[in-house]
């Protein structure tokens, strides 16, 4: 045993603050004789007292004596300026107090939050993200309209200190089972999704449900940052975040269109992970996720259809799809045109249908409008409509398209995505569909071919 | 407290938003606690710098440099000076509070603290003189910050005043301050009577030596250590500064009785003290200017260095835009008046002592100072809102200087104008209130907003910075 004992200046606490450091401190087994207190000099008198050499001071100064091993004296100091500066830990629970914060950086900081989703209008985004990464949570960019430049820099700022940017315009994550924005109840499983396009993995979602496979996350990262101009900046992040969690036994990333040399570099960082890495491109999704089932030693059971659509009365006529989900509604187009079918496929959850109006997904209004519209064209001869469930959907879409689709004379196909978990009930919504007389498919891309050949 | 991994993301995340109420009941009814921010969308124009201040990639850690040289700095008093031997003050010269003004734009107080330094200098034989010379632009005037100053109210300080020279060896900063003259009539407020310019003479040629000998018996004073007693003792450091003031004459009295003065000399000093709680004003002010200057000049910073006001407007400098000043038409403040004053005496804002809530105490601390809340219109539970909004505006908490009251946490330091923009909450200020009319005095204490517009232009312009690195 050693004895240390030193003055420090300008370090003022309180003496009762300085009475229950000292207690701390004489708790530790590593350390005999513990004293630390302003240099008063009663407090002087005292130390003198437990036989510590003491210099001159002044009462402005603080005291530190105690006796330890030699190779211990800088553990102990160590422990005494973690208690010196111990100021932001209070006992009262910050979110007991009735100040709610403006803030988002500071309810971050109050609730030490791991996660902060933000939906503010696009403008004012990219701020709030900042907020959120300075102080220490991923953020989930649930808006739109956020500039690529803002999107890049926002990146590289969170990457530097070990963050994750999921977006902007990232509408589904699953974290740990926990769904934001628009997200399908799943079982937690062997399965991580990286997703480019949110209603891309909540259609993956809905296949795995249904072959029985659960996953365990969705990390979104916004329709961009595959492209060259963000270089993948959170696909890279994301992917070694999955690689990290051992409950994650294969991860597919959900991809629309990928930059050359990002495709390169993620091929490349993929390579090197020990957990296998799967790419379920937008154009087909139904056919990735089987692939991807089949990494995972699993198989995508034959593709379930209720219903079936009546025959077209003419035999003529074009295709019009009236989609909420944007990446369904390429997908759609894609298979369309290779068809050769004369088709109008139109997302309605595009800004230019949604200023000042609630995205389709939530609220079917547009929708149906444009079924109105459709039941009195007479050059319609077949109707394609998706219907997304899970959180953050319309409570009940099927009964808000019901009528209007039963007000329809042309053969109707449905892509119904969602999960048996899903709160909306998935049972019910195919009732109600196809007694509308729709034909419902689980898989966006066999609803569409079943619509083009009729 | 940064995450270095996925493990809190991806292991029951804890989660905080901001926006549409749907998302965030979409996870409630999952079973997730999820808390909402109250954040309101700031007035339209202000979306393009918040943008521009997103994508700096510089703020950060700008930001957090520029916060923790003020947290680190030192403070402390080493001697007293003078004017004209530290700034290099000539007679016709003079500083003042606030942003730069010229005489014609002065209001009250700051023309009759003028009016005041020149019969005080000699340089007028009456007030009348000294009004003239003022009027045909015979006087020099400088914003004290410009000089590494500062003064509570009008400010002014001329060439032959005595100062405290205040050093931070951590930073190498050195700030300025003069001796604080008591209450009511005083030239700080505008007064400018011969009891005001004779005790302001008693100070020069009584208090000062023996001040200055008592330092350099006792050594450096430090000033940062005695707010952090004095927070705890009742003082929030702008408006109530008696435990201050009372702890310095107790570390100081026995190298003040040691000065080889008369015994009747040491006890008019002691009861001057004694006579003033705002003694110690004049110290903590120049410590927090020193302790904010180590943080000037630090590119991509949205951090304020100065909050000023001349009587006329209320500015502030940010780090990352240099000495730019950005001001607006100074607020009225209001509060509790002295006897046989009304409303239509109070002069609009004044005084360089707000830079104790740049430096994070004052009305950041109101807390600490229950005594004084009616200042400020309200009550305890009020005192605590104030501090819990100040730390929604600051980069960081002050673990030298602690609220008791809050389980020890530290001051909310460091005002970010990007933060006080986004969220629209204003710093509170305390202040004392002077007269309207030259020659007044003090009318009052309380509580005064600062212009929200200040705030705004600065942000833009570090906005506008960040867009050509």
């Amino acid at each position: 045993m050693i004895d240390h004992v030193e003055l420090r200046s300008g370090l003022y606490r309180d003496s009762v603050a300085l009475m229950l450091l000292t207690r701390t401190l004489s708790q530790d087994n590593g350390i005999s004789d513990p004293i630390v207190a302003m240099a008063t000099t009663l407090n002087m008198e005292l130390a003198r007292t437990a036989g510590y050499k003491i210099p001159e001071g002044s009462g402005s100064e603080l005291l530190i004596a105690f006796r330890a091993e030699e190779e211990a004296i800088s553990r102990c100091l160590q422990l005494i300026d973690d208690l010196l500066n111990r100021s932001q830990e209070s006992t009262v629970a910050r979110e007991t107090l009735n100040h709610r914060p403006r803030s988002l950086g500071r309810l971050v900081t109050d609730l030490q939050s791991d996660v902060a989703l933000i939906s503010v209008p696009g403008e004012y985004a990219a701020y709030q993200a900042v907020e959120a990464i300075e102080a220490g949570a991923h953020p989930v960019i649930f808006s739109d309209n956020v500039s690529i430049k803002n999107e890049l820099s926002l990146k590289k700022q969170a990457t530097d200190l070990g963050l994750l940017v999921m977006g902007p315009d990232c509408g589904t994550v699953i974290l740990d089972g926990v769904g934001l924005g628009f997200a399908n109840v799943i079982p937690a499983g062997p399965i991580g999704l990286i997703s480019a396009s949110g209603t891309g993995a909540q259609q993956v979602l809905a296949l795995c449900d249904y072959a029985g496979v659960g996953v365990r996350h969705v990390l979104g990262l916004g329709g961009r940052d595959l492209t060259d101009e963000i270089g993948g900046i959170s696909a890279h992040t994301a992917l070694a975040m999955l690689e990290d969690d051992p409950t994650v036994e294969v991860i597919g990333i959900v991809a629309k269109e990928v930059g050359p040399s990002t495709r390169e570099l993620l091929e490349d960082a993929a390579s090197k992970l020990s957990t296998p890495v799967v790419w379920v491109p937008t154009g087909d999704l139904t056919n990735g996720t089987a692939q991807l089932l089949e990494i995972a030693n699993f198989e995508l059971p034959a593709l379930p259809v209720w219903g079936s659509a009546i025959e077209r009365p003419n035999g003529s006529g074009r295709l019009v799809g009236l989609f909420s989900g944007g990446t369904l509604a390429v997908e759609a187009q894609a298979i369309a045109q290779a068809s050769g079918c004369e088709a109008e496929i139109v997302d309605l959850g595009a800004d230019e249908y949604t200023v000042g109006r609630p995205h389709p997904m939530i609220d079917n209004t547009l929708r149906l409008e444009r079924l109105v519209e459709v039941s009195r064209d007479e050059t319609v001869g077949t109707v394609l409509l998706d219907v997304v469930l899970g959180h953050g959907a319309s409570p009940d879409p099927a009964a808000e398209l019901q009528n209007a689709l039963g007000d329809i004379s042309v053969p109707i196909f449905v892509s119904l995505i969602g999960t048996n978990g899903d709160p909306q009930n998935f049972d019910s919504q195919v009732n109600q569909l196809t007694q509308a007389g729709a034909e419902v498919h689980l898989s966006n891309a066999s609803a569409t071919r079943a619509a083009v050949i009729r | 407290m940064m995450e270095q991994d996925g493990a809190g993301l991806l292991r029951n995340p804890k989660i905080s938003a901001v926006g549409i109420q749907l998302l965030s009941d979409a996870i409630r009814d999952q079973g997730i606690s999820i808390a909402d921010a109250t954040w309101q969308p700031p007035r339209e124009g202000l979306a393009l710098s918040l943008s521009r201040i997103a994508a700096d990639q510089r703020r950060i850690n700008a930001n957090q440099q520029a916060v923790q040289a003020m947290i680190e700095a030192r403070p402390e008093v080493v001697g007293v000076t003078t004017a004209h031997q530290a700034l290099g003050l000539e007679r016709r010269q003079f500083l003042h509070s606030g942003p730069p003004i010229s005489w014609q734009n002065a209001s009250g107080p700051l023309r009759g603290a003028l009016v005041g330094a020149l019969l005080l200098e000699g340089e007028a034989a009456d007030a009348d003189e000294a009004w003239r010379l003022c009027e045909a632009n015979e006087i020099e005037l400088l914003p004290c910050h410009s000089r590494g100053a500062v003064g509570p109210m009008a400010g002014v300080i001329s060439a032959s005043m005595s100062l405290y020279e205040v050093r931070d060896e951590v930073n190498q900063q050195v700030a300025y301050s003069n001796l604080n003259e008591g209450l009511g009539k005083v030239l700080r407020m505008g007064a400018y009577s011969p009891e005001v310019i004779d005790r302001l003479r008693w100070i020069n040629s009584q208090l000062a030596p023996i001040l200055s000998e008592a330092f350099a018996r006792h050594g450096p004073f430090d000033v940062r250590a005695l707010l952090a007693q004095s927070l705890q003792m009742g003082d929030e450091g702008h408006n109530r500064n008696r435990a201050g003031s009372a702890l310095f004459l107790r570390e100081m009295s026995a190298s003040i009785a040691q000065c080889d003065v008369s015994s009747a000399e040491i006890s008019q000093v002691f009861e001057f003290i004694n006579g003033n709680e705002h003694f110690v004003l004049n110290m903590v002010m120049p410590a927090a200017k020193a302790s904010a200057d180590a943080a000037r000049n630090i590119p991509g910073s949205t951090m304020v260095v100065a909050m000023a006001r001349n009587g006329t407007e209320f500015g502030i400098q940010v780090s990352g835009a240099g000495d730019q000043w950005f001001t607006a038409p100074a607020n009225t403040p209001e509060g509790i008046l002295f006897p046989g004053f009304s409303n239509k005496d109070i002069n609009p804002d004044i005084g360089d002592s707000t830079i104790m809530e740049t430096y994070g105490i004052g009305g950041f601390a109101m807390v600490c100072a229950p005594a004084i809340v009616r200042f400020v219109g309200g009550s305890v539970e009020l005192a605590h809102q104030k501090t819990h909004q100040m730390y929604e505006i600051t980069l960081a908490e002050n673990p030298h200087l602690q609220i008791a009251s809050l389980d020890f946490r530290g001051t909310p330091t460091g005002i970010d104008v990007a933060k006080v923009v986004s969220t629209q909450i204003l710093p509170a200020v305390n202040t004392g209130m002077a007269g309207k009319e030259a020659g007044i005095g003090q009318v009052g204490a309380g509580l005064v907003e600062p212009p929200m517009s200040c705030f705004e232009q600065a942000l833009a312009v570090v906005a506008e910075s960040g867009e050509s690195t």
